[in-house]
């Protein structure tokens, strides 16, 4: 007490009329005028970020939708007398009725494994499998059950990072829709069967059928082995195995490299070498091939200072995560990709510093010539936005790199435009440098392209299909007609770790094992391989694709030789484990590292005169043109029954568990569309659709833009059932002739209904948020290097006073810190720290009312005009301030702060006042409406919300407040088992926070800020650093601590920092509002 | 006015006849699993139900020392007895209850790892041996009724507690004494701010709520 007076003495000056500085009203919504920053474009048109709120016509939420509980029922009584009586029994109740609590039962192994300790988890080694990528993963298990995957370091191919589909992919494995039983189907009825019943039935079918296909996505080289030497032993033709992955750049690639370099490896990309990125189309961060890879070596790049940083040029036509990060972003229409990649390519050509030899140069002049029409477009298109020619020059200097693709979707020139791209990066000199082939294969592409129009061509002879693992039905358009071939087929086997759109048309269902329950590898980069080894035993009745496979061929009596799939798998590897004599062993210690690396060269690979196949580039066309893009974290739909991925939202319009149709909004306004307009829309097939109108900014003018992944048609999984629409059902027959993969963009016609549709987004613009300059700070690149270094004492401003404490420190102090150039909305943040603290997910309804769970949320700010905006993403969680307005404010001390740096939350102790959260300026405590039970739904939620419980976190019930701890069970982990005794310092590194650990792009550090020699140290005094909310300075040198300092923010004093955004140039204010005046910002 | 009094007594009724038999069908419930294979009962102790019982509002013992009206002693599905084992044959504690020192749970010996390290040839002519043997031949572990239980939202750590000399009989009482072991201390919140006030641990609220 004695303390809080003295301080208080101090405050209270002499002379009363002292004007506080900041000291102004607060502002009613009414009166906020638009600032620099904005969030949805709304703001810009109507001045008014309210606009959506204040318009009578907007469709909030439908009241009458409100649950039951939520509405006050009559029951007779009058409140008194009913609330009189109701005490009374209960006070009677309680003194007669004694339940008895149960008893606990503490139950230990039976054969304890060797080495378990009880208390501490245990981490294995495998692959994620839910891409082509094939990321090394490390699986934290408790008690023999995994709850949290997280990437492998030193992995070739993910290097410690992760992304939001693999952080989530664990909800799948305790899914409730997995299928229980293997089902047999006939015309009249549906049968559970046993396994011997399924074996001996397909026996009998198989050995009924005439020709046998299997349909898979991308797999390994192992599995391939195995589905082959089943096709053959069994009597069929191993060609018969196609693989269909919905992602066809894998296929293109592979094509284009196919004819160019007669090699189906496609070149790997190193992006951390580059300087200079052009990227056409290519969202090479956010869902491309490599994402998480390519992300960390972009990020290492970007990290760079002074000349060697790199800098991203894009062309793009939709609104991509990768763009976001762009310096230079330029919007060019749909289609017009590989014209804007001609247009550099003979810049690029003209100019002298071109490194290619006689053989290329000859093969990019034919190529030119005969494409001077699409080149004259591309240079058309970019005329007055970009000077080609220094971008040219820019790339020949060294470090450049070219990617192309056409941005999450795919349009009939695909293949030829990654032919371009290899002439690009042949002419800039990249292969050697920033691009190689390498002599061991990448990826399992393993010629798999044309297999559609393979399987497509052979169908009407095919009788039977075994699909596994995919789902060809829903991934591929409906104008391929897929649904009407398995129709036609005698005999569907649908083996399925999920549920699919497949299961609906197949004869025998198999439930497949989740890839943490099963054997497989997994080729990576330099001919590296990873092991994917089972985390635990079977969950359900389910069983590995492949050993289905084994036990049909040992009913068929016609045996494949092996005893089960682990078997063949060991033997395939046995030559890249080094021989026949240790083989065990070496898959042992293959186990426990997650990968073996063999280490490949890479190789100069002579071009083929590709000019032939680009000989026909379809033109661009004007009009509306639909995006049916691969949503950056459902994917084809893979992710869309995993509610972690559902709920935490597009990263670039928060919108969660919906579809819209995103729309430039200029091109919306002239269109007479507003935000939540429910609109028809009809594209080049069969289909149409209904869906929300949501305007995006930077989008180019004539583009729509529908993510896939949603709208299912019938109820497959209770999680996505009535959620969204899907865009394939608009687009006609079109293909990529090169490579047979499906077009999915064409025009479109937009009408609207007249009705309006409410979009669930997660984002609201707050008040006074684009006039603050404390939030998102930029910097542009050339004065990076002439900013001050900052100091706690810059941070914490002891000129001016205020009531807070010092609170003694203790051995650590704990801070974070968050890379706003590095950050670019994949949300595996989110998803990590929601499977690692047990964050439940809400459904729909509940987050369209605003109460979402997430402890860390994105937020998007825009500047700039709408056709081409600045984007910075700013991951927000609780900022642990050290003058925390939360704990003030709790009457019941529930938020403590404890003495390194985190505001605590006594989960036991909060009454649910919900004052903390009223008190945080941040917005960043998240109050539990309900208890969202694991096993019991509430209205609207999904019900059996698939947690895997991490048991070193409480899980919190109805009417408690909880938020990010800065991952306090990591901490005391920490400090448990890796505290030096002496030193009392942990080693910088050890203690990793879910969201830092799961980031592909490191933006995001934490770790000790009492250890000078910690990464954290550094990132919280650079010179780019600011605290939001805090410091509202100039960052500059030339401040004077004591004299310039009028801008001290709220000082909260958080304990995460932010990097400013670098940017190439500040963009004007891009608002057109009549109440622009200039406002002074304080 | 009368109708809403009698109501009111209607409903206490109700409650309380529905509590109570509730009650004591999930008691007779719970009861009903467990296994009792006491030939060897010389205290008598296993015999009593209600001390065996644990209510929503009070644990028996549930005093600041421990001791009315008897200290928690639920029944255990087998008479394992500490007095012979750490009394008599003086086992260590740490022999057993292996992860004390070294994680959050001291953790409970596996059943056939541990106990049958010994017992695969020691006092095999006993009934409970027998019963043991048997139980793992079929596979299945020993179900113990957990007798120190903490709430949920409190996150006890036994590994700084060794490390700081606390011995296992200041918090679990003279175990090697017990026939069958009973909560010797009452657990409370104030019991252990007690101690780490007098030893200067850390006394913050997060310290084990988080």
């Amino acid at each position: 007490m004695t303390e809080i007076k003295t301080e208080l003495d101090n405050l209270i000056p002499s002379d009363r009329n002292v004007e506080r500085l900041n000291d102004r009203p607060l502002e009613t919504p009414s009166e906020i005028k638009a600032g620099s920053f904005y969030i949805n474009s709304d703001e810009l048109f109507d001045g008014n970020p309210y606009s959506e709120f204040n318009n009578a016509e907007s469709v909030i939420g439908n009241p009458d939708e409100l649950s039951q509980d939520d509405r006050d029922s009559s029951t007779g009584f009058d409140r008194r007398g009913f609330l009189k009586s109701f005490s009374l029994a209960a006070a009677g109740a309680s003194a007669t009725s004694c339940i008895r609590r149960p008893e606990e039962k503490v139950v230990p192994y039976l054969n304890q494994p060797e080495g378990f300790v009880q208390g501490k988890a245990k981490y294995y080694t495998s692959t994620c499998k839910m891409c082509a990528a094939g990321c090394g993963i490390k699986v934290k298990a408790v008690e023999g059950r995994p709850v949290k995957i997280e990437g492998l370091e030193n992995h070739p191919t993910s290097y410690g990072g992760s992304c939001a589909l693999g952080q989530a992919s664990i909800q799948g494995l305790y899914h409730p829709d997995r299928l229980t039983t293997p089902i047999i189907k006939s015309k009249n009825s549906v049968k559970n069967a046993e396994w011997d019943e399924m074996w001996g039935y397909l026996a009998l079918r198989l050995a009924e059928a005439k020709r046998v296909a299997i349909l898979t996505e991308q797999i390994s080289a192992s599995q391939k082995a195995l589905y082959e030497t089943f096709l053959t032993k069994m009597g069929f033709d191993k060609t018969d195995l196609y693989t269909i992955d919905s992602n066809s750049l894998y296929a293109q690639k592979s094509k284009a490299h196919q004819l160019a370099f007669n090699t189906t490896n496609y070149s790997r990309y190193d992006f951390s070498k580059a300087r200079h990125v052009v990227s056409i189309g290519s969202d090479f961060l956010a869902s491309g091939t490599h994402k998480v890879l390519f992300a960390k070596q972009y990020s290492k790049a970007r990290s760079r200072v002074g000349e060697e940083r790199c800098k991203m040029t894009m062309f793009e036509s939709n609104m991509s995560q990768t763009g976001s990060r762009a310096d230079f972003r330029h919007a060019v229409p749909a289609g017009s990709e590989i014209e804007i990649a001609l247009a550099l390519l003979d810049v690029v050509f003209q100019s002298d510093a071109v490194k290619t030899n006689p053989v290329e140069s000859k093969t990019i002049r034919d190529v030119l010539s005969a494409n001077q029409a699409s080149i004259q477009k591309g240079k058309s298109l970019v005329s007055g936005k970009v000077d080609l020619s220094s971008l040219a020059t820019h790339l020949l200097e060294n470090g450049g790199l070219v990617t192309c693709a056409t941005g999450g979707d795919f349009d009939a020139n695909g293949t030829k435009l990654q032919l371009v791209e290899i002439l690009l990066n042949k002419a800039i000199g990249a292969y050697g440098n920033t691009v190689f082939i390498d002599e061991a294969p990448f990826v399992s592409g393993l010629n798999h392209t044309d297999d559609l129009q393979k399987f497509l061509a052979a169908s009407a002879e095919i009788d039977t299909v075994v699909v596994i693992n995919s789902d060809p039905v829903f991934t591929v358009p409906e104008s391929f007609g897929m649904k009407a071939i398995l129709e036609k087929m005698n005999q569907v086997v649908s083996i399925q770790y999920r549920p699919t759109s497949t299961d609906q048309l197949a004869h025998a269902l198999i439930p497949a094992h989740h890839y943490l329950e099963s054997w497989g590898e997994q080729q990576n980069l330099h001919g590296s391989f990873s092991i994917q080894q089972p985390v635990i035993r079977p969950t359900q009745n389910s069983m590995q694709p492949e050993d289905a496979l084994f036990w049909i061929a040992a009913h068929a009596e016609k045996p494949l030789g092996f005893q089960n799939y682990y078997a063949f798998l060991k033997s395939h590897l046995t030559s890249k484990l080094g021989g026949a004599g240790n083989v065990e062993l070496a898959m042992k210690k293959a186990q426990k590292i997650g990968y073996v690396g063999l280490g490949s060269s890479s190789k100069s690979a002579a071009m083929n005169n590709v000019s032939s196949h680009l000989g026909n580039v379809q033109a661009s066309t004007s009009g509306l043109k639909l995006k049916a893009i691969l949503d950056p974290r459902l994917t084809d739909g893979k992710g869309s029954y995993l509610p972690a991925l559902q709920e935490v939202g597009d990263g670039l319009t928060s919108i969660a568990w919906d579809s819209w149709l995103g729309l430039n909004p200029n091109t919306a306004k002239k269109m007479g569309l507003r935000r939540f307009d429910e609109v028809t829309v009809s594209g080049e097939g069969a289909g149409s659709l209904t869906v929300g109108v949501w305007p995006q900014p930077g989008l180019d003018a004539n583009t729509a833009m529908i993510h896939r992944g949603n709208g299912r048609k019938v109820k497959e999984s209770r999680v996505d059932d009535g959620i969204g629409v899907d865009p394939l059902i608009l687009l006609a027959k079109g293909v990529d002739e090169l490579s047979g993969t499906p077009v999915t963009t064409n025009s479109i016609s937009v009408k609207k209904t007249g009705k309006r549709i409410r979009v669930v987004s997660m984002q609201k613009p707050t008040a006074d948020l684009g006039n603050r300059t404390d939030i998102v700070k930029k910097v542009k690149s050339d004065d990076v290097a002439g900013l001050t270094e900052k100091s706690e004492q810059f941070y914490s401003n002891p000129d001016f006073p205020d009531l807070f404490p010092n609170l003694p420190k203790g051995d650590h102090y704990w801070g974070l810190s968050i890379d706003l150039d590095q950050c670019f909305g994949c949300s595996a943040c989110m998803v990590a720290c929601a499977v690692e603290n047990n964050v439940p997910q809400i459904g729909r309804k509940l987050v369209g009312m605003g109460r979402e769970m997430h402890w860390i949320r994105l937020d998007i700010y825009f500047q700039g005009p709408v056709d081409s905006p600045q984007v910075t993403l700013q991951p927000m969680m609780c900022q642990q301030c050290a003058h925390a307005p939360c704990e003030a404010v709790c009457p019941v001390y529930a938020t403590t702060h404890d003495d390194e740096g985190l505001n605590t939350q006594t989960y036991n102790r909060c009454v649910g006042t919900r004052y903390c959260a009223n008190a945080c300026p941040y917005k960043v405590r998240r109050f539990n409406w309900f208890t969202h039970k694991w096993n019991k739904p509430h209205a609207g939620e999904p019900p059996l919300n698939p947690r895997p419980m991490n048991p070193d976190v409480t899980v919190r019930t109805k009417g408690i407040m909880e938020k990010c701890t800065f991952c306090i069970q990591r901490i005391r982990d920490g400090k448990m088992y890796h505290k030096d005794p002496v030193t009392k310092r942990i080693p910088d590194g050890t203690v990793k926070t879910a969201c830092q650990q799961a980031c592909p792009s490191d933006a995001i550090s934490f770790g000790d800020l009492q250890d000078e020699s910690s990464e954290i140290f550094k990132k919280r005094y650079d010179g780019r650093s600011y605290l939001a909310l805090n410091a509202d300075l100039p960052l500059n040198k030339d401040v004077d601590l004591h004299k310039d300092h009028p801008h001290y923010g709220i000082k909260t004093v958080p304990s995460v920092n932010y990097l400013s955004h670098v940017v190439e140039s500040v963009p004007e204010t891009g608002h057109h509002s009549k109440n622009h005046g200039g406002k002074e910002h304080g | 006015m009368r109708i809403r009094w009698l109501m009111a007594l209607l409903l206490l009724s109700v409650i309380g006849i529905g509590g109570f038999t509730a009650g004591s069908l999930v008691a007779g419930k719970v009861g009903s699993e467990t296994k009792t294979v006491n030939k060897e009962d010389p205290t008598g102790l296993m015999k009593r139900s209600w001390p065996n019982t644990k209510w929503w509002f009070w644990t028996p013992g549930d005093t600041v020392d421990n001791s009315w009206p008897v200290p928690y002693q639920p029944k255990q599905p087998i008479a394992f007895s500490h007095k012979l084992h750490a009394g008599k044959m003086k086992m260590d504690c740490q022999y057993c209850h292996a992860s004390a020192r070294k994680s959050k749970s001291a953790g409970i010996p596996a059943t056939e790892s541990v106990c049958m390290g010994c017992h695969k040839v020691a006092a095999t002519d006993r009934e409970p041996i027998k019963w043991l043997a048997n139980e793992v031949k079929e596979g299945r572990a020993i179900e113990w009724v957990k007798v120190h239980d903490l709430p949920d939202f409190v996150r006890f750590h036994h590994k700084p507690h060794i490390q700081a000399g606390v011995t296992c009989q200041e918090c679990h009482g003279q175990v090697e004494e017990m026939e069958e072991v009973y909560q010797h201390a009452p657990l409370q919140m104030g019991w252990c701010l007690r101690c780490h006030q007098d030893r200067g641990a850390p006394q913050k609220c997060y310290t084990c709520h988080y």
